[in-house]
């Protein structure tokens, strides 16, 4: 493996780990009694240590193992879990948080990490000076047992004159990379010959579940001073004893495990309240790797369809038979390589917990967190960055929505505001919904707001609907607080929200109640890499509808339709329905003689429609989405392109921008 | 500062020479990728500006073609046997560039390139880097990036060009 990929193994460990530490940190607050939340911290930190350690990652290695020394003693009781305490293990997270994306664009280097570590030294030395101590530490004693089939095999060896030793290799106690170094030794031993065993065994000198000794039972021809010096040519080696051993000498493994110091408990004895990430039958892969993949089933689609056309001109029955299996087997790989790439909603959920920790302490409030539906999954894309919009939606809700524990009571609520994150599949989408309890949004100060701020103008102040005051929220420059905080209210609202929700193809609207609470609703497509679309023409040219707008076609009688005040309109089953001449919208040569019914395609965005004109509906039609390129940027009322079948390029209209 | 050393020690530089009616251009061989056939359809871009001409695919990507001939406000012509794109790299995106004749690869020494600030050909200066005497004809070196740039026409500051 190469180094950058060591790297990336080491970011995704770290990432769980820190995880873990987080829940767990978050938990234990909750409920200091719980050991077995310092268990799986003391986990967490130790796993961190090792791996950020043998990286060379020194500030990681250093915080994290001060940490431990502050667990053990919280640990054995020597010092009492106070919040203050707490506090500090959040400020661990935090700093080692900032570590691990450091390392991740390679500033480790700046930041600085001097003052907890002395906070954490601090802590250590004003309990019990004595490290190490009491009978939880005590040495555990190396006692070299085999099991039948073992001795069999060392009887073996022996039998063709192959000596057996036991090395008992002593590291320094001080030694920091204790896994590491017993990995260097046992590197440097078997080249000398061939393992019987290890006490404890090989698993438990990787994980460092051992004291400082460790024993080695080394099957080779070497003279035991060599084997001395080849187990000490490690650092932080302390001492190597090198005993010859007789096969008849050896003891053999009772029926009992626990007895036996090779089948030690501490490894089986992790509490089993807190699940450990799954790590079962699952491979870690780049999601780089995965987009190329998806960049080769994308041409075999846009393959496929040209073997579609192709076989639809030539109609043989075998041909266009074996076509349609093609078919099946290019979508159902397809649909295996977008499931891989679906991650649970729980990744970019599981920081809120922090977050409304923080937010609630900061601003004197009582949040009780609910999450419903972490399992959920959506596209990795989509998951990276819904995370920021999510947590502005969040924060807004705690600042804005959720009323202080007075004001509450006050009003007969409960002194803690509820704050819902809910997350569900419905059809092609995902839904999340942020839901409060708290005081809703004052509609009519909003409109007041926004007609003071010179957003609406008198005429549109007057005739607003409900619905519509609720999405002056959207508009930019537009904010109900009060007074502007820290956490929210600064200019960036929901206008940015909104932008960025809508550029991941997704819906957002919020439903709020005065008094109630509000909630608001986020509607994200499951991939953004392909998706359906109707192709029509326009004039000569070809454009995708994305179907997921798409209310009907029908078709209508250009007499039916009319202008009224500058709009166009069309009478559709007796209603009005605004009408948006595609032709025009999209500058495409008008054509010469438009047939006197038109087709129309109705395009629902929330509760508004719109028809859009069009030549010609050519037929349904799975796309890959590209990118226009930098180049161009973002051109209004286009959302990209895809490459059909014949190797043109037809234009995906973004029906918000253009209607 | 490296054109001014490469200026003095007389540094050969690589240039990628091309016909847009009779005027002879070229552009720097560094942002010059490949050069292509037209050999796809191109798809017109609604909303963009008038010298791009659409997008086309070039090999399973979405690639904008840029119309040299409108560019530089020159009538417009339909593309021939001779026309090539050649693909050039804009901030990292690639960007066809449709010209007349088929490219050829021009050896110039820098010392002979001269400056210009008065349009030539029909050319704004701002678009011009400099231009070179070669057997016979003139050929005027491309500043791309303004070229390139929608929202540049060619005109300039006079300190800036050179």
């Amino acid at each position: 493996m190469e180094m950058a990929q060591y790297l990336s193994v080491f970011m995704d460990e770290c990432q769980e780990h820190l995880h873990t530490l987080n829940m767990s940190l978050l938990a234990l607050e909750g409920d200091p009694e719980d050991t077995s939340l310092l268990e799986a911290i003391f986990r967490a930190a130790h796993t961190l240590k090792g791996a950020s350690a043998t990286m060379g990652f020194n500030k990681m290695a250093n915080i994290t193992h001060a940490m431990e020394d502050v667990l053990s003693k919280l640990r054995t009781g020597e010092i009492a879990i106070t919040p203050e305490i707490v506090n500090l293990l959040f400020e661990c997270f935090d700093l080692l948080d900032a570590l691990a994306q450091g390392i991740a664009i390679g500033h480790e280097d700046d930041i600085e990490t001097e003052g907890l570590l002395g906070q954490l030294r601090l802590i250590v030395s004003g309990g019990q000076p004595e490290a190490r101590s009491g009978g939880k530490d005590a040495k555990r004693e190396l006692r070299p047992v085999y099991s039948a089939e073992e001795k069999d095999m060392v009887q073996h060896a022996v039998e063709a004159g192959i000596s057996l030793f036991h090395v008992t290799v002593r590291l320094r106690p001080d030694c920091l990379l204790k896994g590491a170094r017993a990995f260097m030794v046992l590197r440097d031993l078997e080249k000398l010959g061939q393992f019987s065993r290890t006490w404890p065994p090989i698993k438990d000198l990787e994980d460092e579940n051992f004291d400082d000794s460790f024993m080695v039972g080394l099957l080779s021809t070497e003279s035991p001073d060599r084997v001395k010096s080849a187990g000490e040519a490690t650092t932080d080696v302390l001492s190597v004893v090198v005993e010859p051993v007789k096969v008849e000498a050896l003891t053999v493994e009772a029926g009992t495990v626990a007895t036996a110091p090779a089948s030690r408990p501490a490894a089986d004895s992790r509490p089993a309240q807190l699940p450990r990430l799954a790590t079962g039958q699952t491979v870690r892969v780049e999601i780089k790797k995965l987009d190329e993949l998806m960049n080769l089933v994308a041409e075999l689609v846009i393959q496929h369809s040209t073997l579609e056309q192709l076989s639809g001109q030539l109609k043989v029955r075998e041909l266009s038979e074996s076509v349609e299996q093609v078919e099946r087997l290019t979508l159902e790989l397809r649909d295996q390589v977008l499931r891989a790439r679906m991650v649970q909603v729980n990744n970019v959920f599981s920081r809120f917990p922090r977050l409304i920790r923080d937010l609630s302490r900061e601003l004197g409030k009582e949040v009780h967190l609910e999450i419903i539906g972490g399992e959920t999954e959506l596209d990795r894309t989509v998951i990276d960055q819904v995370g920021d919009p999510l947590m502005h939606v969040i924060r807004n809700a705690v600042d804005h929505g959720i009323e202080s524990p007075d004001e509450r009571a006050s009003q007969g609520k409960a002194r803690a505001g509820v704050l819902t994150l809910r997350a569900f599949q419905e059809s092609n989408s995902v839904v999340i919904v942020v839901e409060d309890d708290g005081r809703g949004m004052n509609l009519h100060a909003l409109r007041d707001r926004a007609f003071e701020s010179g957003l609406i103008n008198a005429a549109q102040f007057e005739n607003m609907t409900p619905e519509e005051m609720v999405d002056l929220v959207f508009l930019p420059g537009l904010s109900t607080a009060r007074k502007v905080t820290d956490i929210s209210g600064r200019g960036v609202g929901m206008d940015v929200v909104k932008k960025v929700i809508e550029g991941l193809g997704g819906v957002i609207s919020v439903r709020t109640q005065q008094g109630q609470g509000t909630s608001i609703h986020i509607r994200l497509p499951l991939t953004l890499a392909i998706i359906q679309t109707l192709l029509v023409t326009v004039g000569s040219e070809l454009f995708a509808i994305p179907a997921g707008y798409i209310d009907q076609t029908v078709s209508v009688s250009r007499d039916q339709m009319q202008t009224s005040r500058g709009q166009n309109y069309a009478m559709v089953r007796g209603e009005p329905l605004p009408i948006l001449d595609l032709e025009r919208a999209l500058q495409v040569q008008p054509s010469v003689a438009p047939p006197p019914d038109a087709d129309v395609v109705i395009i629902r965005l929330g509760d508004r429609r719109v028809g859009y004109v069009v030549h010609q509906l050519l037929r349904q039609q799975d796309v890959v989405i590209k990118t226009l390129g930098s180049y161009l940027g973002r051109v209004p009322g286009i959302a990209g392109g895809t490459i059909l079948g014949d190797g043109r390029v037809a234009l995906i209209l973004d029906v918000r921008t253009l209607a | 500062m490296n054109e001014e050393l490469a200026a003095r020690t007389g540094r050969s530089m690589q240039w990628v020479g091309f016909r847009i009616g009779s005027i002879e251009l070229a552009i720097d061989i560094l942002s010059v990728s490949t050069i292509e056939k037209l050999e796809r359809a191109v798809t017109r871009v609604p909303g963009t500006p008038p010298f791009i001409d659409g997008v086309f695919n070039l090999r399973g990507e979405i690639v904008p073609l840029v119309d040299m001939r409108k560019r530089f406000g020159f009538a417009p012509a339909e593309p021939t046997e001779e026309s090539r794109v050649v693909i050039v790299h804009f901030d990292d995106c690639p960007v066809g560039v449709l010209v007349d004749g088929v490219p050829q690869v021009l050896h110039l020494l820098e010392t002979s390139i001269e400056p210009v600030d008065f349009p030539v050909g029909g050319i704004d200066p701002g678009f011009i880097r400099g231009v070179v005497r070669v057997d016979d004809a003139f050929v005027l070196l491309l500043n791309l990036e303004r070229v390139l740039s929608p929202d540049q026409d060619g005109e300039v500051d006079q300190t800036e060009v050179g």
